[in-house]
């Protein structure tokens, strides 16, 4: 039987959810676990695969547009199965499942608001913010005549809008196929036909107005750019730009900068791997050689929140990944207890996560202090900057063939090692500069001298 | 004073009865000054007299096919036209009109004077030496045929259109110089009337502002109905019985007993009292904006003297814009959409964009077609030699021209007029029903093709 597909509630604090796409299109045949629609949290896109098989039968949420959690999106079913009894009042009510854990199979509880208009009793449904939106803007209309497109065929806000626009305004068939094409809004064309009614020639007039401001901006701004396409600055690439601004602007970034001889790692790396039959990546050392120098350093695992300073137990440390959306930060938890083979192995997992873009709240949120390793790209030195509201961030880069002076048998000689730039950044609030070079020596000490990490 | 008006109308042609009907309903004072007939060209010389001379054509038509639906002992070969009861007919058409006309005016409560008016200053005219103080003018003087100047002999019998008009007989031969509505009307009816006629044109092809497609249907047509067409060919010299014409660099004659020339009209109005008043003219037209004012805000030109676009419908709706404005109601005239009727039997009727015009302006342009042999009405009329083509801007629906060769088109048009003014589009002229059977349904019909394809054609 047919299925109510809702919005998910991904963690205790997910309270609405943005619908970003959809995947599938009414009528469309869905298998079981393939991907239905695209939501933003506050962090992240996530894809939310479908929890059965089927045909989609009617989808209710609109791109774009922000929902409650548990509100139905979409309901998915046999073709031709008659699917009105998945809404009749209280017959075939759901329970949530349990609402703390993430669960993509939770039911409505949520029912439209019924409300009875005039001499017909029969209910008509309406969601809460349709109501909200008609009482508002205080508009006299009948609701027997919207087509409402919502769930159960409820009206939705959207409805509401769409109907006032059609209806309230006189413009001629011409005239609205113009408008759609360019994207002008109805109302706020004037028109200037008979009764008002906005004709062709008046929608063309607001869109000659739009371009003469669209060239004139550019002009305005360099005559000299042709724009290749714009767009607009949203979603998880706004979250990220936003929380990096945010942090440049506010925590003093100071940095340290070590070069790190990574010989012995990799010796080490090696001896294990052909030992145990286990890949472990530089990375997995790196992390335990932070791992280990915040334990030694607790300041460094701290964060700053409304002013206060917390320091932590726990090591939760968060690699930076490039992802196709932008870049995601999945966090390894309570790291200080694990070994280097359970860190290598929840790090691949969480990174193969990350790059499909199926991270879940929790596997991104929660770090005391992060890794940016742009080693496998070649470069030379970057810094990066902080993740609040940690206190630091380490930046790895590659490691590369160079001349060093080393001493051997009291002689100063010059020989070639394989040397990896690692830059630390703090936030100068709180971390001073004597703390920031001991924690990051302690990070040289260790992946130079490997087999001090598994002490 | 007795003599102040709010609109004072010179010319009561189309253009200036309408404007001054109009200027009563909305409460004007209004005078309007004709000098010779109120109904101007269109009324007395020009769209009447010519339809009543084409009706009796189509009543000689209609008994050359009336053996085949039955009717016996006619006696075809012995009909002919008797010019002077036809004109008789037409006078009386024409005078029932123009008093019909006069009628309507007076009961409007406007002021008729016959009289030369003159031009004194912006509001001010000089009529029959009285003078007479207007707040706003409005000139609709019309204009006459123009001529040829070229070289012609005083005893070649040269006729324009108005000459024709009262033609008490049909000559053996016609030379008709001009391939344009008047002189494919009149060449028409006289080659129906027995004469032989040879049309010579300028331009690479007759009826040069018609559709390509539909502008090929007639010539043909015409063709065939016998009448020779001579078309990038310049008049050089009119002698007593020969025209002298160059065609492809090479001299060429054609002999004719009487000639027309139908080459265009030219603007009336009195050059120096326009100079006067510093009326901004253009290529000898007054010059008008969308709301028919001339350069000087209270003085208006509607009709043939702004040469917009030189018909009796575009004067008409050209006075009611120009009064409205005069009123503070700012509507425009808008030139895209005036229909274009051509009285041939099959009839021409269009209106909007040529198939080419609209390719030039619109990316993405639908073509709809449908024959009248489709059509079930048609086939009883026995005229099924016909097409209806519409034209559609793809984008937005948009019907960008309708245009009609077919029997009674000219009667039809005003519902693709109605359409592109109300800016309908294919889909909803399919959902009107139009009645069956009518030729009317070939509108419905065309429009479907635009769509997904026409109901009764394949």
């Amino acid at each position: 039987m047919a299925e109510v597909i809702i919005m998910p509630k991904l963690g205790f604090n997910m309270k609405t959810g943005k619908l970003i796409k959809w995947y599938k299109k009414e009528g469309e045949e869905i298998k079981k676990g393939e991907n239905f629609f695209q939501i933003t949290t506050d962090k992240t896109n996530i894809d939310i695969e479908s929890t059965r098989g089927g045909v989609v039968r009617k989808i209710m949420g609109e791109e774009g547009e922000e929902y409650k959690v548990l509100e139905p999106m979409a309901i998915i079913g046999e073709e031709g199965e008659d699917i009105s009894d998945l809404s009749e009042d209280g017959k075939k009510e759901q329970k949530i499942q349990k609402e703390s854990v993430v669960d993509k199979k939770v039911k409505p509880t949520e029912k439209p608001i019924k409300i009875n208009s005039g001499k017909n009793k029969k209910n008509i449904k309406i969601s809460p913010r349709a109501k909200k939106y008609i009482d508002e803007n205080s508009i006299d209309v009948n609701l027997r005549k919207i087509n409402g497109k919502g769930f159960d065929n409820g009206i939705k806000e959207s409805d509401v809008i769409k109907y006032i626009e059609e209806n309230n305004s006189l413009i001629s068939p011409v005239a609205r196929n113009l408008a759609e094409n360019y994207n002008v809004k109805i109302d706020e064309i004037e028109g200037t036909g008979a009764r008002g009614k906005v004709l062709k020639e008046d929608v063309e007039r607001v869109i000659d107005e739009r371009k003469y401001k669209e060239n004139n901006a550019i002009f305005e701004a360099d005559s000299s750019k042709k724009v290749r396409k714009s767009y607009k600055y949203e979603g998880v690439r706004k979250i990220i730009g936003e929380r990096l601004a945010k942090s440049k602007a506010e925590a003093p970034h100071i940095y340290f900068k070590n070069e790190v001889n990574m010989e012995e790692v990799i010796k080490f790396k090696k001896q294990l791997e052909n030992k145990n039959k286990i890949k472990i990546s530089i990375t997995d050392f790196i992390s335990l050689a932070v791992v280990k120098s915040l334990k030694k350093y607790p300041e460094m695992n701290s964060s700053l929140i409304d002013e206060e300073i917390t320091e932590y137990d726990s090591v939760n440390i968060g690699i930076a990944v490039a992802a196709e959306e932008g870049l995601i930060v999945p966090v390894i938890k309570n790291a200080q207890n694990k070994t280097l083979g359970i860190l290598s192995n929840e790090t691949k997992g969480l990174v193969n996560k990350a790059r499909k873009g199926k991270l879940m709240p929790e596997d991104y949120s929660g770090g005391t202090f992060t890794i940016s390793n742009l080693g496998m790209f070649g470069i030379d030195e970057f810094t990066a900057v902080i993740n609040p509201p940690e206190v630091g961030i380490l930046a790895v880069s590659s490691t590369k063939d160079k001349a060093v002076v080393v001493e051997k048998n009291d002689e100063k000689i010059i020989e070639i090692k394989p040397i990896a730039n690692f830059v630390l950044t703090v936030d100068h609030r709180i971390i001073d500069g004597l703390l920031a070079s001991k924690f990051i020596k302690s990070i040289k000490e260790l992946l130079e001298n490997p087999l001090e990490l598994l002490i | 004073m007795n003599n102040e008006y709010d609109i004072a109308v010179i010319g009561g042609g189309v253009g200036g009865y309408v404007s001054a009907i109009r200027a009563s309903q909305l409460n004007k004072k209004v005078i309007l000054i004709e000098k010779n007939k109120i109904g101007g060209t269109c009324l007395n010389v020009g769209c009447i007299p010519t339809k009543a001379f084409l009706k009796s054509i189509n009543i000689l038509e209609e008994i050359k096919h009336a053996s085949s639906y039955g009717l016996t002992n006619i006696n075809e070969e012995n009909i002919k036209i008797d010019m002077e009861k036809l004109l008789n007919k037409k006078n009386s058409i024409v005078d029932q009109l123009v008093s019909g006309i006069e009628g309507v005016l007076v009961g409007n409560g406007v002021e008729l004077v016959q009289g030369d008016a003159e031009l004194i200053d912006k509001t001010s005219i000089s009529v029959n030496g009285n003078r007479i103080k207007a707040k706003n003018i409005i000139i609709a003087t019309g204009s006459n045929p123009k001529e040829l100047p070229i070289d012609i002999d005083p005893k070649a019998k040269v006729l324009d259109s108005t000459d024709i008009l009262n033609l008490d007989y049909i000559p053996k031969s016609c030379v008709i110089i001009g391939g344009g509505v008047i002189g494919v009307e009149l060449g028409y009816f006289l080659k129906k009337a027995g004469s032989d006629v040879t049309i010579i044109e300028f331009m690479n092809s007759i009826l040069p502002m018609i559709d390509e497609e539909i502008q090929q249907l007639a010539t043909e047509y015409l063709i065939s109905e016998g009448i020779k067409i001579e078309t990038s060919s310049e008049a050089m010299e009119i002698k007593r019985s020969t025209l002298i014409y160059k065609k492809n660099n090479a001299k060429k004659e054609v002999s004719f007993e009487e000639i027309l020339i139908a080459v265009g009209r030219n603007a009336v109005y009195e050059e120096s009292e326009i100079k006067n008043l510093g009326i901004k003219t253009k290529n000898n037209f007054i010059e008008t904006n969308s709301y028919l004012q001339t350069n000087i805000p209270n003085i208006y030109a509607v009709g043939d003297v702004n040469g917009k676009s030189m018909l009796a419908h575009t004067a008409s709706m050209e006075g009611v814009i120009a009064v409205e404005h005069i009123c503070g109601l700012n509507n425009k005239m808008d030139y895209g959409k005036i229909p274009n009727a051509i009285y041939t039997n099959n009839e021409i009727a269009t209106v909007g964009m040529t198939e080419k015009e609209a390719k030039n302006k619109y990316e993405n342009v639908k073509v709809g077609r449908f024959p009248f042999m489709a059509n079930g009405k048609s086939k009883i009329e026995g005229c099924e030699n016909g097409l209806i083509k519409a034209i559609s801007d793809h984008n937005t629906g948009e019907i960008l021209g309708v245009h009609v060769f077919g029997i009674h088109s000219t009667n039809m048009i005003a519902e693709a007029v109605v359409a592109m003014n109300l800016e309908a589009t294919p889909e909803e002229i399919v959902k009107c029903v139009h009645p069956h059977p009518t030729l009317s349904e070939v509108f419905q019909e065309v429009f479907h093709d635009l769509e997904d394809g026409s109901i009764h054609y394949l």
